[in-house]
């Protein structure tokens, strides 16, 4: 439903915008905790095995079959990081055809551990 | 001690002319930072907080409010810096690290203070620029846009060593200034082969709504982005990529091990 002929250009005025005067902000925060705002926001986590310490020429000796030697054992649980934060741990498993991971534990306030 | 100075960078061309006439450019330089000197008159001498590196083999040609030149009076530094810089890489060229990540945040550190300042250091000690007491990279030099005059402090040994760092092609190039520089080098090579940095091996990411990470809870199962047959991924800290790898133990360990160049 366009309204382009219902206005004439001539009656078109331009808009300008005042500076905004205002007291400091005061009162209740008006989101008040409400997290459901950002429920839906994607995260992007990061599974890690482990890590190692490697030298410089160790790295750039580094060939195809090359084995780095990770300082974990296999029996310790996979991390689960946010932005390098850890935030849960879990084992390699696989569905379908992808892998994934089952949460054993959770890290942080008011998650079950 | 003795007074701070901040230095900027000259750029190639700069370089190039102050290799073929160090003498006059230097002299321009001087005149410009001390107005009331005698443009024939420039002495190392007159510049009283640096007066005590006449005797090493850097001398500051000029020392002023804002900018400082140095020579290497064994090597004619400069003129090698220059022709480093200007080209002639290969010939120059020893070895040649990526960037990143294994120098990236030694390199960005020392770069931060090319901007900081120059302190002359007490003793007659080479001039030093400042760093942060844990850098591991000091420059002492810097010469055109982005070559510097580096001292790494590794492995309980300090080198010397120019850095030629081409931000652009992600690459710090490490040549030789001189011959004194070119008979340390395999130290120096050494030194940097000895630093060690952490790798990581990444199985995987997912995405995740907030929601489902608030709720996430033991039992969950987190899908990857990894199909059952592709490679994971050996990473450095900060994410780069290094090699594909295939996973397994070693003894008591995990381990991961190379499948291709990636």
């Amino acid at each position: 439903m366009s309204k382009l002929e219902e206005v004439s250009p001539v009656a078109a005025q331009p808009v300008s915008l005042q500076e905004l005067q205002r007291a400091q902000p005061q009162g209740k925060q008006i989101l008040n905790g409400r997290f459901d705002l950002i429920s839906e926001l994607k995260v992007r986590v990061e599974a890690r095995l482990g890590s190692a310490e490697i030298s410089v020429s160790e790295l750039f000796g580094l060939k195809e079959n090359s084995v780095v030697t990770l300082e974990a054992a296999p029996a310790d649980p996979i991390d689960i990081l946010l932005d390098g934060k850890l935030i849960a741990r879990g084992a390699l498993v696989v569905v379908g055809d992808s892998f994934g991971i089952r949460i054993t534990e959770v890290n942080g306030a008011g998650a079950q551990a | 001690m003795n007074a701070t100075r901040s230095f900027r960078l000259y750029t190639s061309t700069e370089l190039n002319a102050a290799s073929a006439t160090v003498d006059a450019v230097l002299q321009r330089w001087a005149t410009e930072w001390f107005p009331s000197a005698r443009p024939s008159n420039v002495n190392v001498a007159d510049f009283g907080a640096v007066r005590q590196l006449q005797d090493t083999s850097w001398t500051p040609y000029a020392v002023g409010k804002s900018e400082c030149v140095l020579i290497d009076k064994r090597s004619d530094l400069l003129k090698t810096v220059a022709n480093a810089v200007a080209g002639d890489a290969a010939k120059h060229e020893l070895i040649r690290l990526p960037l990143s990540p294994i120098l990236a945040d030694v390199v960005e550190r020392a770069l931060s203070n090319l901007v900081a300042q120059l302190a002359v250091a007490a003793k007659g000690e080479l001039p030093r620029m400042q760093t942060d007491a844990n850098a591991d990279l000091e420059i002492i030099g810097a010469f055109g846009s982005g070559a510097l005059l580096c001292e790494f402090r590794l492995a309980d040994s300090a080198v010397s060593i120019v850095c030629n760092i081409d931000i652009a092609r992600n690459y710090v190039l490490i040549a030789p200034a001189s011959k004194q520089i070119k008979r340390k080098l395999a130290t120096r090579v050494e030194a940097i082969s000895s630093r060690s940095t952490r790798t990581q091996v990444v199985l995987g990411h997912s995405e995740l709504a907030v929601a489902e990470l608030v709720g996430l809870a033991a039992g969950d199962v987190i899908l990857l982005d990894r199909r059952v047959g592709q490679p994971f991924d050996l990473c450095a800290m900060d994410g780069q990529l290094i090699s594909a790898v295939e996973i397994g133990t070693k003894g008591p360990h995990v381990a991961a091990a190379i499948v291709r160049n990636s």
